[in-house]
């Protein structure tokens, strides 16, 4: 194992865990993961997990290392890389790794943000498009938006 | 094995009243090493808890409340539908009885985090500790504790929902 990680602690969260949501909502609170995530670049950890992914599994701390990796990874949330990876890995069908996959793609992945390219239009500023906002506040200076 | 080798999780037949199928899973064994290093796991933290079996990973929480011990189930849809299929009923924490059964709720996103089977209940305002329940942690051993002490109770969010079995699609 190439990481640190509070394994002591991750096991007792994996042992009492009934669901996967469970796993993750924990692993991810959990300080010596989220400082993996933090410290380590997303292509070292995919590195370490193939690795891993590869060897024999001899104990369970084999498979809570391995579920850590995994929800570290996804938590990096940078969706061009875990798209490759996930085309290989994702297929790994042991236990709880094909739902945290689709937990990934429901709830963790970042929303796509799209710029919808809006060209300015002027108008007349006495036509009835002009909405005028105005505020006894103060704190608020009266503005004009022209739509 | 490597986690490559795994071709898919076991199954059983498993069906609700009403016969929709339920997704459930078998697990590998623990080996004998991996049972003792864990027989004292929470014997400090929960002081009201009698742990009762060894650890087994062949079923959780849900597989005892609701598929006789015998398998794994973790979709909270699933225990929905079983909710629904085999009639239970939803009740008030002061109409628990023993039989009855509790679930944790993750208010967050839904998730049936754990469910139990009420073994003793005194109705106190407020104190949940009169509340008494057996239920299997996830891998680990089956526990009779108040419905307020695990580590399920220490998500920073949840509720608990209280059923019964009413068998209301029996009645003539």
């Amino acid at each position: 194992m190439k990481y640190s990680l509070n394994l002591e602690e991750l096991k007792n969260i994996y042992l009492i865990s009934n669901t996967a949501p469970f796993l993750i909502e924990k692993f991810k609170n959990d300080i010596s993961l989220q400082y993996l995530r933090d410290a380590e670049s997303i292509s070292d950890l995919i590195d370490e997990f193939k690795a891993i992914s590869k060897a024999e599994i001899n104990s369970m701390e084999d498979v809570v290392y391995a579920y850590a990796l995994y929800i570290a990874i996804l938590l990096k949330r940078d969706d061009k890389v875990l798209e490759e990876f996930l085309k290989n890995e994702g297929n790994i069908k042991f236990e709880w790794f094909p739902e945290i996959k689709n937990i990934y793609f429901e709830k963790l992945r970042p929303t796509t943000i799209s710029y919808i390219p809006l060209s300015p239009k002027v108008s007349n500023k006495n036509s009835h498009n002009n909405i005028r906002a105005t505020s006894n506040d103060s704190e608020f200076q009266e503005i004009d938006i022209v739509c | 094995m490597n986690l490559f080798d795994y071709t898919g999780n076991k199954k059983i037949e498993l069906v609700t009243a009403k016969g929709r199928a339920i997704d459930n899973y078998q697990v590998f064994e623990f080996s004998a090493y991996e049972r003792n290093k864990f027989k004292d796991y929470t014997s400090v933290r929960f002081p009201n808890t009698i742990f009762k079996c060894s650890p087994s990973p062949e079923y959780n929480c849900h597989g005892m409340s609701f598929a006789s011990r015998r398998t794994n189930i973790d979709k909270s849809n699933d225990i929905r539908i079983i909710l629904n299929d085999d009639c239970y009923e939803k009740i008030d924490e002061k109409q628990t009885m023993i039989g009855d059964i509790v679930l944790y709720v993750s208010e967050g996103d839904g998730d049936i985090m754990h469910s139990g089977t009420i073994v003793f209940a005194e109705h106190k305002s407020g104190d949940l500790s009169h509340i008494k329940v057996i239920s299997k942690w996830g891998k680990y051993r089956e526990a009779i504790h108040p419905v307020n002490e695990t580590d399920y109770n220490k998500l920073s969010s949840y509720r608990l929902e209280y059923y019964r079995l009413t068998h209301t699609h029996y009645e003539v």
